[in-house]
């Protein structure tokens, strides 16, 4: 499968093209006021609004350093996210590499480990660089029971 | 003596061709045209004069005619309107109208034979009252013993009754004159109507004696003949001293007037001249017919009448013009004599000068025109002309005496310089040794001169090589200078190198980008992306290695900054140190000026002695030379000296023939010789 190669606090993480839209550079946002950690507020994409979330600090609790590496990958999310109004959501990293070919079926693989607030981790290979873990990015933010409240506004005719 | 001229070419002659020919011709032209004018003038108003005349004349018998005519109508008017057969009423009223009305000498009145019915008890009536002075009432009444028959005298009865019945118009008319009774009348009749009938004629006559009494004063004072004629008879001719005065009630046709009248009846009204046929001479004459009995008036006057007046005024123009003429040829004569005598006077005085002779006395003048100014000129002239021949004499013996003097001057000058000539030799002689030794002395100082001139020169290049020592350490600092900011320059460029190494980054990173999602889409295309996804992993590489190589080149571009920065510093130092030598240099430079100011004083010393001596052997040649003029000068002297001899001798020559000719004139002290 093709995937695009990010690292994180020194861990190198996968994601699927698949859920990728496209990937963008560092664009200014608009903050989200005294919200979770993790999602950094508001930017505008092709004319289109949606949340910007950073990689960084759901997988490693740091706040991810804008230096000119960092790159935003658009990442479309089908399902119950955001009570059902957000499809695409930006996704900051503090690098990114590929898309390249890995193959985590392989016999080698590891499947990952399943327990609660890890759902977003998916399997790990080992290439030349050493370990690499692909990102279920459906889970990153259902894995979290508190991600899944509502973090925006109730539509005023709900 | 002066030549005596031809008469049209002396003074008077030409006076009198030049101005009093033309002037009398002027004259006698305006004298011809006013006669002329004055001619064409008074003959027109003459002729209008006898013209208006005779109009009026015709007009004054018009009247008297027509007032007749009108009378006679009156009588057979109280005739036909009921006094026809009253015969006592008609004879007084025929009484009282001849008796009260002046011009008339009869009237009648006749019936026809027993028109009113009475001829058995009274007779025909046929009465004819006329004046008679010495008749009771100043009238007399008799019967008439004419008009029954049909000739001149009867025309009164026969004419109205015919051109009544042939026209059956009561018209009144007048007769011819005829004689009744030994006085020449013409008579007014008309025609007596009653009941559609000729019945009879009423006639009133008038003599014509008083008529031509009347117009004999008319043409005493016009100076002209009258004639009146009527159907062929005079009715009066006056005039001309009575020449006409049997005529009256004569034809007309057997006169010799009768052809004058016949061109009248052909002319009709108007003017002409004609000749008479008696006389031969030529009239004037003037016709016009009245209206009332058609008679026929020819007023007439003699040519010469009109002529003789003009002729006299022409005559006395001509005269005065020819008293005019003669006076003034006679003043432009005497003037023109007066002058050609002074002119002579003053021709004869020239010739006398002309032929030497100054002794004549002044000729003597009256008056002050333009040829007596002349004389006297000549006078003054002559009397100057004596002063300059006496003068001339004088002055030409003085300088005789005066060449001979100046000949035996120039000589004894040519003796004192030829002596001068030898002095002077002796002394160029002695000059030219002092100029010998004069320039020995002069090279030896020039000898010490020149080496004082090397050690100058040798000062001076010293001096010459600090100044080029402290040129080139000039040039040196400006050589660092430049490097200092070519050195800005190359930093500047960095800086620029650097700029565009950022901006081939950016564009390497956006590249990068693009190749990330050209991937991204090729793998969400499955198998068909492949072969572009190949594509994108290729430009993805190149993207890096460009940004990789920007680092590389950054890197190096700071690098060359620092070092250009260095390079600065290095060189300010440079800079510092040349300017410290320069200085050095200078001082040196300025210690070298002292010391060839020294070795320049003592050199122009020398200098001083040098020229002191050339300027004493450039005197010494001065002398020299000198001396060479004065001997030079002393030969010319000599032959200036004896061309002054022979100067002298030709002013002893000029004198001579000068004096021969102020000889000629004779002056008034030397009349004996």
């Amino acid at each position: 499968m093709h995937v695009l190669l990010t690292r994180v606090g020194g861990r190198r993480f996968a994601i699927d093209c698949a859920d990728a839209v496209e990937v963008l550079p560092v664009v200014s946002h608009r903050p989200a006021g005294t919200g979770p950690a993790w999602l950094l507020g508001l930017i505008q994409a092709r004319g289109e609004l949606m949340p910007l979330v950073d990689l960084s600090v759901i997988v490693d609790g740091t706040a991810t350093q804008t230096l000119r590496a960092a790159r935003i990958v658009v990442l479309r999310l089908d399902g119950d996210l955001f009570a059902g109004l957000a499809t695409k959501v930006g996704l900051l990293v503090p690098e990114l590499e590929g898309p390249c070919e890995r193959d985590f079926a392989a016999p080698g693989a590891h499947p990952g480990f399943s327990f609660a607030g890890a759902s977003h981790l998916g399997p790990t290979i080992a290439d030349a660089d050493g370990m690499v873990q692909l990102l279920r990015c459906r889970r990153l933010i259902e894995g979290d029971a508190a991600l899944r409240e509502l973090p925006l506004a109730a539509r005023e005719d709900s | 003596m002066a030549r005596s001229l031809p008469f049209h070419r002396s003074l008077l002659g030409r006076g009198m061709l030049l101005g009093v020919l033309p002037a009398a011709l002027v004259v006698l032209a305006v004298v011809g045209l006013n006669s002329a004018r004055a001619w064409v003038s008074v003959s027109g108003s003459l002729e209008d004069d006898i013209r208006r005349a005779a109009e009026l004349l015709v007009r004054e018998i018009d009247a008297r005619n027509d007032r007749n005519l009108a009378l006679a109508r009156l009588v057979a008017a109280t005739q036909e309107s009921g006094q026809f057969g009253r015969r006592d009423e008609a004879l007084r009223m025929l009484g009282r109208l001849v008796r009260e009305t002046p011009g008339v000498y009869g009237a009648s009145i006749a019936y026809e034979p027993d028109a009113d019915g009475r001829d058995a008890e009274l007779g025909r009536m046929f009465a004819y009252v006329r004046r008679d002075p010495g008749a009771p009432g100043g009238v007399r009444v008799e019967r008439l013993e004419s008009g029954l028959g049909s000739g001149d005298a009867d025309m009164w009865y026969w004419m109205p009754r015919e051109r009544f019945e042939r026209t059956r118009l009561r018209e009144a008319l007048i007769t011819r004159p005829y004689a009744y009774q030994g006085v020449d009348i013409v008579e007014h009749v008309a025609p007596i109507v009653v009941d559609g009938r000729f019945a009879g004629v009423a006639g009133v006559d008038v003599a014509l004696t008083e008529l031509q009494g009347e117009l004999e004063a008319i043409a005493g004072r016009l100076g002209a003949e009258i004639l009146v004629e009527t159907r062929g008879v005079f009715v009066a001719a006056v005039g001309s001293a009575g020449r006409h005065a049997d005529l009256r009630a004569k034809r007309v046709a057997e006169t010799d007037l009768g052809p004058l009248f016949a061109e009248a009846a052909a002319r009709g009204d108007g003017s002409w001249e004609a000749e008479d046929a008696a006389s031969g001479a030529s009239y004037f004459c003037v016709t016009a017919s009245v209206p009332a009995g058609g008679w026929r008036v020819i007023v007439r006057k003699p040519m010469s009448a009109v002529t003789d007046g003009i002729a006299a005024t022409v005559w006395s123009n001509l005269a005065t013009a020819v008293v005019g003429i003669s006076i003034i040829v006679g003043l432009l004569a005497a003037g023109v004599v007066a002058i050609a005598r002074r002119i002579r006077a003053a021709h004869l005085l020239a010739e006398r000068i002309a032929g030497g002779d100054l002794a004549s006395a002044p000729v003597s003048v009256r008056g002050g025109d333009e040829t007596a100014e002349l004389v006297s000129a000549m006078n003054r002239m002559n009397a100057d002309l004596a002063r300059i021949v006496t003068s001339v004499r004088e002055a030409s013996a003085r300088l005789g005496a005066t060449s001979t003097q100046l000949g035996a001057t120039s000589r004894e000058q040519r003796t004192s310089v030829g002596a001068l000539g030898e002095s002077t030799a002796q002394i160029a002689a002695a000059i030219h040794e002092i100029a010998a030794t004069g320039n020995e002395l002069l090279r030896t100082v020039e000898a010490v001169d020149g080496g004082a001139r090397r050690t100058q020169t040798a000062a001076a290049a010293g001096r010459s090589r600090l100044e080029g020592v402290s040129e080139t350490m000039v040039r040196l600092d400006a050589g660092a200078r430049a490097i200092d900011d070519r050195l800005e320059v190359i930093a500047e460029k960095a800086a620029a190198i650097s700029s565009v190494v950022v901006a081939i980054s950016k564009v390497a990173e956006q590249t990068n980008l693009l190749s990330v999602n050209a991937a991204i889409e090729a793998e969400k295309a499955g198998e068909s992306g492949l072969g572009f996804l190949v594509v994108a992993r290729e430009i993805r590489r190149l993207a890096d290695q460009t940004a990789g190589a920007s680092l590389d080149i950054e890197r190096i571009v700071g690098q060359m900054q620092s070092s250009v920065r260095q390079g600065v510093a290095e060189m300010e130092r440079f800079s510092g140190d040349m300017r410290k030598g320069t200085e050095d240099v200078h001082a040196a430079a300025s210690d070298l000026g002292g010391m060839i100011g020294a070795i320049e004083s003592s050199y122009s010393r020398f200098t001083e002695v040098r020229s002191g001596m050339s300027t004493q052997s450039a005197g010494v040649a001065q002398i020299e030379t000198a001396v060479a003029q004065v001997a030079e000068g002393a030969r010319s002297s000599a032959a200036a000296a004896g061309e002054l001899a022979r100067v002298a001798d030709e002013v002893a020559y000029a004198v001579a023939v000068l004096q021969d000719a102020a000889a000629r004139f004779r002056l008034r002290d030397e009349e004996a010789t």
